[in-house]
Parts: C-alpha cells; sequence; structure tokens
C-alpha cells in the first residue's frame, strides 16, 4: 500500500473514532437493554450511540442525538470518501464470484439443512 | 517515531467525541505524520498476553447457508471482533473469516486499497495476501476457542498494533453503521410518531 495510503487509513481512523466512540458505549447499552429506557437516557443523550426507541416521542432529545449521530456518520463516511476514495459494496457480479469461490471451498453438511 | 507518538497520542486524546472543528486539526497531524515517511505497523510485534479484538487465529470452521438452503462448511482463518472485555466475560465470541487474496479473481485493488465496505485489508508483511470478510461471522464458545489455543490446535498468529486496531473500528463502524438510505431514515420517523 502506498504510504499516503497508510497515512490516510491513520488519518481516518482518527477522525473516525474520535468523532463514533463512546467511554461509556458498552455499559450503555447494556443498561439500555435491561433497564427502563426513558429515565436513564438523559445523562447520556451526548456521549451514547444507541438507536431510538419508537416510543420517544419527536421533541425528544434522544431525536436531536439521533440528529447529532446522523451528522456525524455522515461526516465520517465523507471523510473516508475522501481518503480511501469511493467507498463501495462488492457489485452483485463480484459478490457472485466470491460466493462461488467459498462454495467451492466448502463442503456440505449432511443433514443441518434446516429449510426443507 | 515521534510524529506516530504524537499522532497516537492525538487520537487517544480525542476519546470520546471530538468536536467537527477539529477535523482539520487531524489532517495537519496526518499530513505531519505523512512527511516523515515512516513504516506504519498494523501488528504488534508479537502476539497480546490476551486473547483480544482483532487477533487472528489459525484455521476454524466457518458455516454458512447457501440461497437453496445447504449448509456449507469451510475452513479459514479467522479474527475475532469481540472486543476484549467482552472475551473476557462473556461466553460466546464472534469470529469473521480470513480468506486469502490469490483466490479473489476480482477487485483486488479495491480490496487491497480498503474500499470495500464489507472486507478489510491489512498492509503488513503477515496478512498481505489475506483479507477478512464481515459478511460471514460465526459464533464460538469462548471457553472452547480458549482450551483449543492452550492445547495448540488453534494457533493466535497475530494480534493488531494500535493503529491496526483503530482500523479495525474504523471498517467495522462503516460496514455496520454508515448512514442509511433516505427513504429508510424518512420510514423509522414515521415510527415515532
Amino acid at each position: 500500500m502506498k504510504l499516503n495510503s497508510i497515512t490516510s487509513t491513520v488519518a481516518i481512523a482518527a477522525i473516525y473514532i474520535a468523532t463514533l466512540s463512546s467511554s461509556n458505549g458498552t455499559n450503555l447499552d447494556l443498561q439500555l437493554l435491561e433497564q427502563d429506557i426513558t429515565p436513564i437516557y438523559e445523562q447520556y443523550i451526548h456521549n451514547a450511540n444507541v438507536s431510538i426507541p419508537a416510543v420517544i416521542p419527536n421533541n425528544s432529545s434522544m431525536v436531536s442525538y439521533d440528529k447529532q449521530l446522523i451528522k456525524k456518520n455522515a461526516l465520517i463516511e465523507d471523510i473516508s470518501n475522501e481518503i480511501f476514495g469511493e467507498m463501495r459494496y462488492l457489485t452483485p457480479e463480484e459478490n457472485e464470484k466470491k460466493i462461488d469461490m467459498y462454495r467451492k471451498m466448502s463442503t456440505v453438511v449432511e443433514g443441518a439443512s434446516f429449510f426443507d | 517515531m515521534i510524529m506516530l507518538k504524537e499522532l497516537i497520542n492525538f487520537v487517544d486524546a480525542s476519546f470520546p467525541s471530538i468536536p467537527y472543528g477539529e477535523k482539520e486539526e487531524a489532517k495537519r497531524a496526518i499530513k505531519q505524520f505523512e512527511k516523515t515517511g515512516e513504516t506504519v505497523n498494523y501488528l504488534y510485534r508479537d502476539i497480546l498476553p490476551e486473547l483480544s479484538q482483532g487477533d487472528i487465529l489459525s484455521e476454524v470452521p466457518f458455516l454458512f447457508y447457501d440461497s437453496d438452503g445447504t449448509a456449507n462448511r469451510l475452513k479459514a482463518k479467522a479474527m475475532v471482533i469481540n472486543t476484549s472485555c467482552h472475551i473476557e466475560n462473556k461466553s460466546f465470541l464472534t469470529l469473521v473469516p480470513v480468506f486469502s487474496l490469490t483466490q479473489m479473481e476480482t477487485c483486488v485493488d479495491a480490496v487491497k486499497s480498503n474500499k470495500i465496505y464489507e472486507l478489510m485489508y491489512i498492509p503488513d508483511i503477515k496478512l498481505r495476501e489475506y483479507y477478512i470478510d464481515f459478511s460471514m461471522p460465526v459464533t464460538y464458545s469462548v471457553k472452547l476457542i480458549k482450551e483449543q489455543i492452550d492445547k495448540g490446535r488453534i494457533q493466535r498468529i497475530a494480534s493488531l498494533s494500535q493503529i491496526g486496531y483503530y482500523l479495525l473500528l474504523i471498517k467495522l463502524n462503516i460496514y455496520l453503521m454508515r448512514r442509511e438510505d433516505p427513504d429508510t431514515m424518512e420510514q423509522r420517523k414515521e415510527a415515532l410518531c
């Protein structure tokens, strides 16, 4: 990989991690799953990375958080495109070739089919 | 290594969030780093003491169900994608396969440039002929994998350096958390009303 690509990787990593990471993310996710969402959410409003439950009204700060997250994700994607170049999924043809390659490397597991 | 160290410090100091205005600061730091022409080591010089996020393991079985419902099993090297804390405290481990690039018939350059969302390339001599495919994870018992490592039936091939770890996080984030298409986002908003 060219030097500029390597350094670019570092650049995007720096920006990406800086913008998306949350020091409390893991614990918060667990809390959100295990407890009543609304009372505990507000203290983490700018520091969590969770989706909005359907019960939250539009004027909630959770919605503004969501907008902030979308903005950050958009920024990150823009930066990643700027540095890596336009990122993409495999095309259907490329994907089919990849899966075909995996099929050739595979053996069928007899009796494991769930969808008969 | 001064500039690299400064860069790492910069990234660390940026947790957990960074104001948008600091984007330019980040770029400036990278440009300084670029001028030094240093080699970036994406892999740790040895392996980390404990099984950790991003570790590369020797071959394990992977399973995928094809469109006709058949279950296909194949062996491949594996990358651990759970956090190190998760590995320590939870029962199950998620591995994604690491395949040889030499068998890839198309888009090798795109893979090597890390331009494909679902694939990751680590530009290190140990792994330069391989790519990681996030799209085909498999779940194992942590206990099983650790026991197999202890018995020597599975080897830990490599651990990520700090920079390699950042690369993994960025690739996972892009793969799983990139912005949705506007239509889906609008539909989600409607569900709030």
